[in-house]
């Protein structure tokens, strides 16, 4: 595989998992070596985190619980300082600070982070003037975070009694008050039914059609691939895979047949089958184009004619939760 | 900066206001602490406690007939006599730490055999902690005095007339002693309980609010809202400052409202009324600096608490304890003189010494100096706490 395909796919130089999406110059936040350690006797939470984060998209940060997802956004939200890499901003040179961060993003947290007592109204009042806003620029970031969480007929109700989904929206409004560029959304559907689900998600929509950049995590897979254009996955604070969305799953009519295989498929390997239509998902998985049974049989053989032995095969159209089940599978393999 | 600190103002009075019930508990239990405490104690306080056998001594007679008092007097291992630098005998007695105070007038020599003298022989002035029974067993020991002394006198008197029955006036062995009471309104009437209770009270209702105000940031923390600030402008002062000012208000509005009580709720109820006296000016600083003690303490409890139950239990608790040490529950001159040094340690003790000086024996601002220090030293070492123990909290 070329290097081009690596890049493609986000795969670095560095080594078979220092994973690395394009480097293009609109990117937004890009991070380098990043890791972080809790306390000195524990494990690294993050371990040389390597990512860009493209301006204006929108990319699905997920993976199991404790793999470090909290600590990557609380880092680059500004709340945990860094200890260790770099962070750098709208590709300038010089290292960020702390409070660059804050002043550039903002975070919907899980929690519903407001105060029940407060109207919905006073509520947005108080996180404005937190923001630092005050005057015409507040009433303006509160007209356009209450038209875009559709908030206008609650502003005078107590934020403790409205329903679940509404919730959702009044702390996804609080998040828009100081007109972030990079929007953290961490599991922002959590809890709620179906129906508003779908009103927070337009709304999402809506935010990253008007050029925000938006950091999603979720265990939602579906919404994943319904908003998201990009993918990181992180297990073990590593980064295993990251890549834009359209190649991990395959929404096309071409079926694909996705193959795990037990050692790493090496440049030979890739030489010898160049002929096929496919593409390296990690170093130890590919996808390639297969139009009928037929052709699969003939690709497996041909695989294991060149040396490498079958771990599992899948066909058909790909999903998100298949590659993340996959890549998560590959983190644990690895893990030495 | 004055965006995030006015905000978080406005937040926290909100707040406040949407709890009614909370806020009404602050009020209540102190005011129910004070009308049963002053009506109760009423009694017990007509016949004040009281430790002080240090007697501060006027002469202003300076003849050998009252040094010869003052000599008698000194007798007694009971009192500590020490002589008054001051010319005002209620000056001496409130820079001193004595109970009682003598003023021996002029012409005292004469007066003493004199019979038919309407004058009292000597001033006593007893200070508003000394207690009935130590002021009867001082009046006793002066009784005393002035009896032998008398009775010295008489013998002398009889010696010198060579045995004539004549110059002995029996009725001139009367020794009356008229007690007056300092710092009151009339020198007749001493301090009533509601004088004691109400300052005592409302420092222990000042520190109570440390309860619902170290539970704020429990509940900001639970919500999630502390780690949605950090990504926000408001650093921790805009924090703290947002939070002390609306809790001060309040503390403030307790101080107005509790004294308003003493003064004209007890004499309803059929208790004493209270009388603000004292500087008004030291009477306001010295409300103001209690507050600030006892938010600044709330503010580190409410730091290094890790839940809610966490909180409320320290500050409860830890009010308890500041108070009985302090005086509010039993007052610090009927403690053993270890306790009485202990109870030097908690900031209640300085509030209460502070509002005694004043309301009991009309002080001003230099009287309580000392406790105005002591309490912005105390607020600004907690301060100084909180911050650091916040900031370490949420550097992760």
């Amino acid at each position: 595989m070329d290097w081009t395909i690596k890049q493609a796919l986000g795969i670095s130089q560095k080594g078979p998992m220092a994973v690395r999406i394009m480097l293009r110059s609109d990117t937004i936040i890009s991070i380098s070596g990043l890791a972080h350690c809790y306390d000195l006797n524990a494990d690294y939470a993050l371990k040389g985190i390597d990512l860009d984060i493209v301006r204006g998209s929108c990319l699905g940060l997920l993976g199991p619980n404790g793999a470090g997802k909290s600590t990557l956004i609380n880092i680059l939200n500004g709340v945990i300082p860094l200890q260790q890499g770099e962070i750098r901003l709208n590709g300038d040179s010089a290292k960020v600070t702390q409070k660059q961060l804050r002043r550039t993003s903002s975070i919907a947290p899980q929690e519903l982070a407001f105060y029940p007592r407060l109207t919905v109204q006073e509520n947005l009042s108080f996180f404005g003037g937190a923001f630092g806003l005050s005057g015409a620029s507040y009433r303006a970031q509160e007209d356009q975070a209450v038209s875009v969480c559709k908030l206008a007929s609650l502003m005078k109700r107590p934020a403790g009694r409205i329903s679940g989904g509404e919730k959702r929206r009044l702390n996804l409004a609080i998040a828009l008050l100081n007109d972030p560029d990079v929007l953290f959304l961490d599991e922002p559907t959590v809890g709620i039914d179906s129906q508003s689900r779908r009103t927070i998600l337009d709304a999402i929509i809506d935010i990253n059609r008007d050029g925000k950049t938006i950091v999603y995590t979720s265990h939602y897979m579906e919404e994943v691939e319904t908003i998201c254009d990009h993918v990181a996955i992180i297990a073990d604070g590593r980064i295993v895979l990251n890549s834009p969305i359209s190649r991990l799953i395959h929404q096309s009519e071409t079926p694909r047949a996705r193959i795990s295989v037990t050692s790493p498929i090496d440049e030979t390997h890739q030489q010898l089958l160049s002929g096929m239509q496919m593409e390296m998902l990690t170093p130890r998985e590919l996808s390639i184009v297969v139009t009928n049974s037929a052709d699969l049989s003939s690709i497996l053989a041909k695989l294991h004619q060149i040396g490498l032995t079958i771990d599992r095969v899948s066909y058909g159209n790909g999903k998100l939760d298949d590659v993340y089940h996959d890549a998560i599978r590959w983190a644990e393999s690895t893990q030495c | 900066m004055l965006i995030t600190f006015r905000a978080a103002i406005i937040k926290e009075f909100r707040l406040l206001t949407r709890d009614v019930h909370g806020v009404g508990l602050l009020f209540l239990l102190p005011l129910a602490f004070i009308l049963i405490m002053s009506l109760a104690l009423q009694d017990a306080f007509a016949s004040r406690a009281g430790k002080g056998l240090e007697v501060v001594v006027m002469d202003l007679d300076r003849t050998t007939d009252s040094e010869q008092l003052i000599e008698r007097l000194n007798t007694h291992q009971a009192f500590q006599i020490s002589h008054a630098e001051q010319s005002d005998l209620e000056t001496a007695l409130k820079d001193s730490d004595a109970m009682f105070a003598i003023s021996v007038p002029e012409g005292y020599g004469d007066t003493i055999l004199d019979a038919g003298s309407e004058a009292d022989p000597v001033y006593v002035l007893v200070s508003p902690n000394a207690d009935k029974r130590t002021e009867m067993i001082f009046v006793s020991a002066i009784r005393e005095s002035l009896g032998r002394h008398k009775v010295d006198a008489m013998l002398s008197a009889i010696e010198d007339s060579g045995g004539d029955e004549d110059a002995f006036d029996s009725e001139a062995l009367d020794t009356p002693v008229t007690i007056n009471y300092a710092f009151t309104a009339s020198s007749d009437s001493p301090p009533s309980s509601v004088q004691q209770n109400v300052p005592a009270w409302l420092v222990f209702a000042i520190f109570f609010v440390a309860i619902p105000f170290s539970n704020t940031f429990i509940t900001e923390r639970n919500l999630g809202v502390q780690r949605r600030l950090l990504t926000t402008r408001m650093g921790p002062f805009a924090q703290f400052a947002g939070k002390l000012v609306p809790y001060f208000a309040l503390n403030m509005l307790q101080v107005a409202l509790m004294f308003a009580a003493g003064a004209f709720l007890v004499p309803l109820l059929g208790g004493d009324a209270l009388q603000l006296r004292g500087s008004p000016i030291a009477l306001i600083l010295l409300s103001a600096c209690i507050s600030l003690a006892a938010l600044s303490l709330a503010l580190v409890i409410s730091v290094m608490a890790g839940t809610s139950e966490q909180a409320t239990l320290t500050s409860g608790i830890g009010n308890i304890v500041l108070a009985a040490l302090g005086g509010v529950m039993v007052p610090r001159f009927i403690m053993p003189q270890s306790m009485q040094k202990l109870s030097d340690i908690s900031p209640m003790a300085w509030g209460l010494d502070g509002y005694l000086e004043l309301l009991l024996r009309d002080g001003e601002l230099g009287d309580i100096l000392s406790q105005l220090v002591k309490l912005c030293v105390f607020s600004c070492i907690m301060l100084g706490i909180a911050v650091f123990m916040h900031r370490r909290s949420t550097a992760l």
